[in-house]
């Protein structure tokens, strides 16, 4: 039988005058990683959101159709039921005047959890991101928070939507290197333990060497290289890939 | 010689406020450092460990609850007039937020000249010039100068703000998590920026951060926060290693430089 596959074909995102993402394909297999990597502004953060249809006004998507193991789904029925989505800046992804435990409620029972078994799992979802005094987390509003803790809180609703796949957009980028480590761990843990298929952004080839399988590099919209992670760090193609990868060498070797 | 030279310093925060008296939060306990002309030193701990605090005390923003921080023999947090602005001129400091750290209706020549303005006296001219020269060292061009700070990215305007700190000349640079939200790519970049205008005059730098690889590989000198205490000072060499094990966790917690082969291998099975 093969993996279940999560399949996103031909998705361009244009401005009113210019191509941002152009026709981007990619398959996500459940329990593997798929890092998507490429400098600022390369269209990394559009093509997740465009996945899922939610991008911003102005914004106009076209291909993109989903398949889910060959099944075509409209974006509407993949967001939240079959791929939930992290964001790079928590602030925004909250509604300012409903509490965290509001947040987690919604998510719940979208599954049909209520009751003592929501409270339940809002407990472990945020224990298991490291917001040990739920209590308070929970009474907060997103101004009462942290951005590294309001970081973790969009982790915790995605594990409590129990997706089979997560798309997730430089979700460590607010986090300090500690917190960073522990996501990490658990993300991995949920790919390897729970057959989760994961979409990671990121610049950090750190972040591709600790967990992805494959790679896709980006550059103004376009994938410019495809490869398995082993590949790409033993002879990348691309300048955008060699770029990055000097960089990262640079950090976790030399001196300037 | 010492620049800057911290003194048994304390300090702390109380809680709450309007309604009765809040719970007093210590976050600084027996800091006594000194920080060195033309050196570059790492400031490594993770959230909530007593960075930035320990960064306002450096800068005189606040005056510690015990101790003292002294610059040429004095109380930074009691510089007036002529002795606070020498002081000004010889240390500055980068925050992380650049968007917020300038007018959003000034050019952005204009927010770099601004510390020309206050503590130097040279001409329009020399002040243009000097800009100029600085976008130049930051990689920076000369119509950057002109736009507005929106029009920059996020990148571009954190090396203007860092550019900003540079124009005096100072002889000491504080970067409090000043090149966190860049990506890799560019945090190299100015590193190596920074490392040449070292070389070339001299300016120390005290380059606060929870990221280790950026501290081992511009830092010649490295110190550890953990609760507000300094739990590690040393030279930073090819095996760095802490013997606290708040510096062993930021070092268990630094990614691989390559893929781990556990995972490759269980890709090829």
């Amino acid at each position: 039988m093969p993996t279940p596959t999560l399949e996103l074909r031909t998705l361009s995102v244009a401005s009113r005058n210019t191509l941002l993402v152009d026709q981007l394909s990619l398959q996500l297999h459940r329990g593997k990683v798929c890092a998507l990597v490429g400098s600022s502004g390369s269209g990394k953060s559009l093509s997740c959101l465009g996945m899922l249809d939610l991008l911003p006004q102005g914004l106009r998507r076209s291909g993109g159709e989903l398949l889910l193991d060959g099944v075509s789904l409209a974006p509407a029925q993949v967001r939240g039921h079959v791929a939930s989505l992290v964001l790079q800046n928590p602030r925004s992804a909250f509604n300012p005047v409903r509490s965290m435990a509001s947040h987690a409620q919604e998510t719940l029972k979208l599954r049909g959890v209520h009751g003592a078994d929501a409270r339940q799992q809002m407990i472990e979802c945020l224990a298991a991101v490291g917001l040990g005094d739920h209590q308070r987390v929970l009474e907060s509003f997103a101004f009462q928070l942290s951005g590294g803790m309001l970081q973790r809180m969009m982790i915790a609703l995605a594990l409590m939507a129990q997706t089979p796949y997560l798309l997730a957009d430089e979700p460590t980028s607010d986090l300090d290197a500690l917190s960073q480590a522990r996501f990490l761990e658990l993300l991995m843990e949920l790919v390897e333990g729970h057959g989760l298929g994961v979409l990671l952004v990121t610049h950090d080839m750190g972040v591709v060497a600790r967990c992805a399988d494959h790679v896709l590099v980006m550059d103004a919209g376009r994938i410019v290289e495809r490869q398995d992670t082993q590949g790409l760090f033993d002879a990348p193609a691309s300048a955008s890939a060699r770029t990055l990868l000097d960089a990262h060498h640079l950090l976790t070797g030399g001196h300037p | 010689m010492s620049l800057l030279r911290v003194q048994q310093v304390e300090h702390g925060y109380r809680s709450g406020g309007l309604l009765g008296r809040g719970k007093w939060l210590q976050v600084l306990e027996g800091i006594d450092v000194q920080f060195e002309a033309g050196q570059t030193t790492g400031l490594l701990g993770s959230s909530g460990s007593g960075k930035s605090t320990l960064a306002r005390l450096l800068l005189g923003l606040e005056r510690p609850s015990q101790g003292q921080v002294s610059f040429a023999g004095r109380d930074v947090s009691r510089l007036r007039g002529e002795a606070a602005r020498d002081f000004q001129r010889a240390v500055q400091l980068v925050f992380q937020d650049a968007p917020s750290a300038f007018n959003p209706q000034r050019s952005i020549g204009w927010s770099i000249a601004e510390p020309l303005r206050h503590l130097s006296t040279i001409s329009q001219a020399a002040q243009r010039q000097r800009v100029l020269q600085l976008l130049e060292q930051l990689g920076l061009s000369a119509e950057h100068a002109e736009r507005l700070p929106q029009q920059l990215s996020g990148g571009q305007l954190q090396r203007a703000n860092i550019a900003r700190a540079l124009a005096i000349s100072p002889q000491l640079v504080v970067l409090d998590e000043a090149l966190s939200n860049l990506d890799r790519v560019l945090q190299v970049q100015l590193l190596q920026r920074l490392e040449q205008l070292r070389r070339d005059t001299g300016t120390a730098f005290v380059l606060i951060s929870h990221d280790l690889s950026l501290v081992r590989y511009f830092c010649q000198r490295v110190m550890v926060l953990a609760d507000g205490r300094m739990v590690e000072d040393r030279s930073v060499d090819q095996e760095l290693s802490f013997q606290h094990s708040a510096g062993q966790q930021l070092q268990a917690a630094m990614l691989p430089s390559r893929p781990e082969r556990a995972r490759s291998e269980f890709d090829r099975a």
